[in-house]
Formats: structure tokens, sequence, C-alpha cells
């Protein structure tokens, strides 16, 4: 019994060390700028002192009280206005509210910690109380002319969630585009290869042509070969279809000038290469798998004047579907996952989903929601397939583990 | 030889015989040249007709597509973007469907399927077209580039010589270059960088942690979930992080590593909780030589989920009985671990110590998307691109993945060896 609660125990700290990272970055991708830059992800859930700069009205809201000329406001909601307001101009979706208690505060950005409260310091020669819910009253007794003041203020703030990172990161042009992007590269580079790896193995496995054994060891050793070596001369061969392609269409008239500089790296140049990365080890697994199909079965659909075609599409796929989805989705994943071949093969404008959280963790260094965000929308569609055809996944790790990804 | 001995029995019969096995050969020979004439006749057809369908289609779509943007439901650019998107993937896949279509379709219609001859020449052809492609792109995308790497590797600019043998100058009286055989002046360069001793160094700290931690750590945790009864849903937890590129492994790691916050926040999981041990906050990965195990504990994490799922259906295959004698025989679970158990799954951890040795070898984005190449945290693959985009040296940059290719092929080839010795074993 002893043992159970151990290992229990110890099993439990390693999930933990599993699960906290991916709970980091929910937590992070759905906090407000300030929290996530300046507090820990795993102090989301408490209330958190943060400093901010408010900056009260100014001439423009003095009132005469008596014989004294006063300021009053709120400086949470004169800031959370000014920041809808912004955030509406910007076309940019509704900010976090800032709402809590004020901690303390002090006469400038740099010194917040000077007052608790609704005690009163000197701003300017006019009395400056600030209250615990962000009311705040200004005492002058001559007339203020000037502009309002910027007051530092440690405010405890509550725990706070929201999706705006997530609205961001769609109206922002950039995700969505990727998410499209990676759409288009990884559905024909995953069923295309499946589909003439499928082909292949049939025909390695059920028919007979001179130099079958020689191919078949020529495919299996091709998964030694790392994708590093084909980049340079692949990246020239696409060059020059591009050139050629130009040169042709400019003889036929099609374009003139500029538009005939085409792209040497194209969405179908990356399926292309990704395909035929995929095949050796798809060919591999899929071959395994067909070859122990029942020969009855093959011979008797011969001897009944089916042809190959036709065994192939009503016997041979529908047999070995579990084998098509444990590759489909190893190549899914590992298409959609991919960043070395798109970033040397895919085109340098429309970038697909890791190049693009690649740059932004360059770009968002101070903007981590952001950062979190877009790599949690990165991660759903592969999340999604893997969670649900997990069985196959594990199926296909365990037929082929040769391949290194 | 058997005509020859039978000719003195019936001259008639053997000549007829001979006559036979001729006409035989003769037959082949122009079945064999029918059979390449007629695939030759398909291939062409298909490199012309596959092309030309798809532009079609393309061209075709856009008015399609043109009419379809406004009354879609997001804005035109991303309208017209999905539609893009659609009809792309749409014509990709109908290609390559109709590529095996239309080629035995052409199979069947070129020889009178009637005849014994035609039945045969369709018969021949038929298993090209099916692994036609196939062989096709391995050979346009890994064998032709295999050779040709290797070949670049062995030129670079060398100085352009007119037919006497003197250099060309250009117009600011600089020789000319030009890019010639220079035989393996260029894996002496690599050899001599200090770049490339950095990679190296860094590779072997990444072969020997990064496997065996995985395996350490998928080994313990399958054990452990095979005695605890959430095991599964444990197992289901580790498993997860196998779904996520390593970029996204990065950003969800930078939140754990990360240096920054106000003075009594820290943004980095562990500098908080180091901090209470006096540990002065850092940027972890950012390290000079120890951020690299910090990146190697990103890998880890993302593969002991295989490790542990191999190791899962390995122990399962474990026959119960060993293990119940054991414990009958008083031994320790330690022990039993040791002694029976490891010993029966030794070749499955050999399977995966090479299949992560040679993803480790490959490893490119982890330290790419984190540290931008920087010095002290390259490896193989990522020297290579910096040297090949950065430098803007490709035929260096084929020198070191010829060398990157050497250092995974024996392990391949022992992998290879060792699935056959299985096969043949049983």
């Amino acid at each position: 019994m002893a043992r159970r609660i151990i290992a229990s125990l110890l099993l439990l700290a390693l999930v933990l060390v599993w699960v906290v990272p991916f709970g980091g970055l929910l937590i992070t991708s759905a906090r407000s700028t300030k929290h996530a830059n300046e507090t820990g992800f795993w102090t989301a859930f408490q209330t958190n002192e943060i400093g901010y700069s408010f900056k009260t009205k100014g001439k423009e809201a003095v009132e005469r009280i008596g014989d004294d000329w006063v300021i009053k406001g709120n400086i949470f909601d004169e800031r959370n206005a000014a920041d809808q307001d912004l955030a509406a101009q910007n076309n940019e979706p509704k900010t976090f509210d800032i709402h809590g208690s004020v901690a303390r505060f002090g006469s400038g950005a740099a010194n917040p910690d000077v007052a608790a409260p609704g005690e009163t310091i000197d701003i300017r020669d006019g009395q400056f109380t600030l209250h615990e819910n962000g009311d705040y009253t200004w005492v002058f007794e001559t007339e203020y002319t000037k502009s309002g003041k910027t007051i530092g203020v440690r405010v405890a703030h509550p725990p706070q969630f929201g999706l705006r990172n997530y609205k961001r990161a769609f109206a922002d042009g950039r995700i969505p585009n990727a998410l499209i992007n990676s759409f288009i590269v990884t559905i024909p580079a995953t069923i295309i290869p499946v589909m003439i790896a499928a082909f292949a193995a049939y025909a390695f496995s059920w028919l007979q042509f001179p130099g079958r054994d020689l191919l078949l060891g020529i495919v299996i050793a091709l998964l030694v070969v790392p994708l590093q070596l084909a980049f340079i001369p692949v990246l020239s061969i696409y060059a020059n279809l591009a050139d050629w392609a130009g040169d042709l269409s400019a003889s036929l008239g099609w374009c003139s000038g500029q538009e005939c500089d085409y792209p040497a790296k194209t969405f179908s140049g990356l399926w292309i290469a990704h395909t035929a990365f995929g095949l050796p080890l798809a060919i591999f697994l899929l071959r395994n798998y067909i070859a122990g199909l029942p020969r009855e079965l093959m011979e008797s659909a011969r001897l009944d004047g089916a042809s190959h075609l036709q065994i192939f599409t009503k016997l041979v796929l529908p047999l070995s579907l579990p084998a098509l989805a444990s590759y489909g989705i190893f190549q899914f994943l590992w298409v959609w996952n991919d960043l070395l071949v798109a970033l040397i093969l895919g085109p340098t404008s429309d970038l697909v989903l890791p190049i693009e959280i690649q740059k932004q963790i360059g770009t968002f260094k101070s903007e981590l929601e952001r950062l979190n965000a877009s790599a949690f929308i990165s991660m759903i569609v592969p999340l999604i397939v893997f969670l649900s055809m997990q069985k196959y996944f594990v199926r296909g790790l365990l037929a082929g583990s040769v391949k290194g990804g | 030889m058997w005509c020859s001995e039978q000719a003195a029995n019936d001259i008639a019969a053997c000549s007829n015989d001979k006559l036979f096995s001729e006409a035989k050969q003769n037959l082949m020979k122009t079945l064999g040249a029918e059979i390449a004439g007629k695939l030759t006749a398909i291939t062409l057809t298909m490199l012309i007709v596959l092309p030309a369908i798809a532009i079609f289609l393309f061209a075709a779509s856009s008015y399609l597509s043109s009419a379809l943007v406004p009354i879609l439901p997001f804005d035109a650019g991303t309208n017209g973007k999905i539609l893009f998107a659609i009809r792309a993937v749409c014509i990709a896949v109908f290609i390559s469907f109709a590529y095996f279509w239309l080629a035995n379709w052409m199979n069947f219609k070129l020889s009178n399927t009637d005849s014994e001859r035609g039945q045969r020449v369709t018969e021949a052809i038929q298993p090209w077209i099916f692994i036609g492609p196939a062989i096709l792109l391995l050979f346009g995308f890994l064998v032709y580039p295999t050779f040709e790497t290797f070949r670049i590797s062995l030129t670079n600019d060398i100085p352009l010589l007119d037919a006497l043998g003197n250099p060309v100058l250009n117009d600011a009286g600089d020789m000319r270059q030009t890019l010639g055989f220079v035989g393996f002046a260029n894996y002496a360069t690599v050899l001599t960088s200090e770049n490339f001793w950095l990679a190296i160094r860094n590779s072997v700290l990444w072969l020997f942690v990064v496997p065996t931690t995985c395996i350490i750590f998928g080994m313990l945790i399958a054990v452990l979930a095979d005695n605890v009864r959430w095991g599964t849903f444990a197992k289901s937890m580790i498993f997860i992080p196998m779904a996520i590129s390593f970029v996204g492994a990065a950003v969800i790691w930078r939140n754990i590593y990360a240096d920054g916050g106000t003075a009594t926040h820290q943004i980095g999981l562990l500098n908080a909780l180091l901090s209470p041990l006096g540990v002065e906050p850092r940027f972890w990965y950012e390290m000079e030589f120890w951020g690299n195990f910090f990146m190697m504990g990103i890998l880890v994490w993302i593969q002991t989920g295989f490790a542990m799922v191999i190791f899962s259906a390995a122990l399962r295959s474990v026959p119960q009985e060993t293990i119940e004698a054991a414990e009958i025989d008083g031994a320790t679970p330690v022990q039993t671990f040791f002694r029976i158990t490891l010993p029966q799954i030794y070749s499955t951890v050999v399977v995966v110590w090479t299949t992560l040795t040679i993803l480790v070898l490959k490893v490119f984005d982890i330290p790419f998307a984190l540290t931008a190449n920087k010095a002290d945290k390259l490896l193989l693959a990522t020297y290579m691109e910096q040297t090949r985009n950065s430098q803007r040296d490709p035929e260096l940059a084929a020198a070191i993945a010829i060398i990157l290719m050497l250092t995974i092929v024996p392990i391949m080839l022992f992998n290879l060896w060792r699935i056959k010795v299985e096969a043949r074993d049983g």
C-alpha cells in the first residue's frame, strides 16, 4: 500500500512538471499586458499588487467649492474610459479594465509607495487625497491653471482573465493568415503522400516487376538521408523551374516585365517536398501492413477478374485504413509543426504558423500575453487531431519507430 | 545443351524447339520495347496533361472564387485567402487522384486487352504506374540531391582563368571568381572553423543528455503508471507534448525560464522557485554554455512521451510469470525490474535510443527559435543553416550536410540491421 502511495506521489510530481508549463501558456494568454509581463502566471489566481501610473484631470475640471478650488475624479474610471476610447479608435478589441483597490500611492510614477489610501499628500501646492476605490480629491487655495499630473499608484488587482489577446490575434491578420497557410500546406502534404505511398506499397507487396526488391531496398535506405541534404539542390531546382516558367510565359505573352519573375518558393513546391520527404517512412510502414493482408483474398479477387486498380480501391484501401490513419496523423503533425522545410522551401511572404510564432518570439518580448495566445492558436489544430486519433498515432509509433522525425 | 543432347534423337523437333524459343525471345524483345514505349507515352502524357488540368482548373475556379468573395462572412482579404486555400487544396488532391485514374485508363486503352499480348503489356506497365510517382519523387528529392550536395561540397569560388592560365581581372582589377572543383577544401574549412567545433561539442552534449534523460523518465513513468489506478490519465498527460511544435514548446518553456517582471514579482517560474534559495534571477537558456541544458529540457519534455509509450507497450509484453516467479523468490521490486524486466525489453530500449539519437542530431527549431543561432548554442543543423543563409556559402553548407549525414548513417544502419536480425529471429 505504501508503495502505491509513493508511486502515486512520484507520478503526480512528474505529471505536474508536464502539465504546469501548459497551464502557464493558457493562463498567460488570457491575462492583460501588465499582468502577463510583470507577474508570474502562477500568481494569476491571487490579488497582485501592480504599479500603474495614472494621469489626473487638470484645470478643465477645476470646481469652486467654498474658498477652495477642487478637482475630483476616479483614477480607475478615467483610465478605463480613455483606454476603451483608444482601443475603439484603433479598431482593437475592448481592453482589460483596471479594477481593484489602491494599496499605496505617490506623487510621481517613480515613487508609488509614499502614502496609504485615504491619506493626503502635497502635490503642486494642492492637497491630494486618494481613496481605496480610486476616488481622488485635489484641493487648492489658489486657482489651479495647469494640466493633470501623473501619479504612481500601487493597485491591489484581483484576478482577471479575458479573451482580448485572442481577439487581437485574429484581428491582427498575421495569425489568421498563417493559420490558413498552415492548412494550405498541411492538407495536400498529408493526403498526397498517403495516397502515393499506398499505391507504391501495394505494388511493392503484390505486383511482380523487375528490380522490385532493389527498389524497395533503396526506398528503405533513404530513411537514412537527413532532409538537410536535399535543401541546396532542391532550392536550385525550384529557382531554375521558376526562371524557366517565367521565360515560357513571357514568350507566350502571358505576362511582361516584373510579372514574369515567378517566386521559386511556393506552396506547391512545399507540398512536393513534404511528400517526397515523407515517402520513405510511409512506404516502409504501409508496405509492412499491406504485405500482411491475406493472400487468398487478393488471389480470389484476381480470379474474379478484378483489375489491380479495383483491388486496390475496393479491397486494399478499406482494409488498410488503420495503417493509413496511423501514417496520416504522423505526417499531419510533422508537416503542421514543421519549421525547417517551410523556412527554406516555403513561400517567403505567406508564412506558416511555426515561422510566424518564431518571429513573434522576437517581436513580442514585452507583450508575452500576445505571444502566448498566438502559440496556443497554433496548437489547437494538432491537439484536436492528436487527441481524437491518439490510438492510431500510438499504433504508428509502435510500428515504425525507425525514422527520427 | 539440352538441344544438342536431344539432337541425335529428333533433329526436327529440336530445331522446332529452337525456333520457338528464338521466336519467344524476339517476342520478349519486342514486348519489352512495346512496354517501354507505352510507358514513356503514358509518362509524357501525364507530365503535359496534369499540369495543364491544374492550371485550367485554377484559372476556371478563380471566376467562381471572385463571385463568392462578397458572399462569405469575413472581410474581402480573408475571404479571398480562404477561397484560395480551398481551391489550392482541392486541385492538388484532385490532380494526384487524377494521375492514378488517368494513367490506369490510358494503360488499358493503349493495348488490346482481349489479346494475350495486350494483357501482358498492361500487366507489365501496371506496377510502374503505381510506383512511378513515388520513385520519381524519391529520386528527385532525395537520391539526386544527395549526390548533388556531395558534388557541391567539393566546389567553391576559385579564380577564373583564361585560356592561357592567367587570372581574369574585373574592372576594379581584382581577380574574377568562378565556381570550381576544390577537392576537400570545404571540409578542411569546416573542420578548422571554431563554430563547427562548438556545434560538435553541443551536439555531443545533446546526444548524451536528451536520449538518456528521455529513456529514464519514459521508463520511470511507464513503470509508475502501471502501478497506479490513474496511470492511463497520467500517461496521456505526459504524451500530449508530442502533438505540438518545437516552436510552440519553446514559447511554453519561455514562461518557465524567463527573467524579468518587477522587483517583487518574477515572471519566470524557475526564478521564482529558486530565488528563496538565494539563486540570482537570470534568463536560464541564455546562459553561456549551461543554457544548452535548459533547451535540452524542452526536447526531453516533448519526447519523453514517445519513450513512455514504447516502453509501456514493451512492459505489457513481458510475461507475467517471470515477474511473479521473481517476487515469490523474494526479489524486491527494484531487483525484479533491473534483473527480470529490463533485460527482456532491452531491444526496445535500443530502438528508442536510436530513434531519439537521430532526432537529436537533426534538432533545429528549438535553438533557432530561442537563441537566434548564438555561437555557443549552435548544433550541426543550425550551424548548416547559419552557413547557408547568413554567410551565403552554400558550398560550405553542403559540406556540413554531408558531415551531418555521415553521423546519422551508422546509427540508421545499426537500426536497420537490428530490425533485420529481429525479423529473422522472429
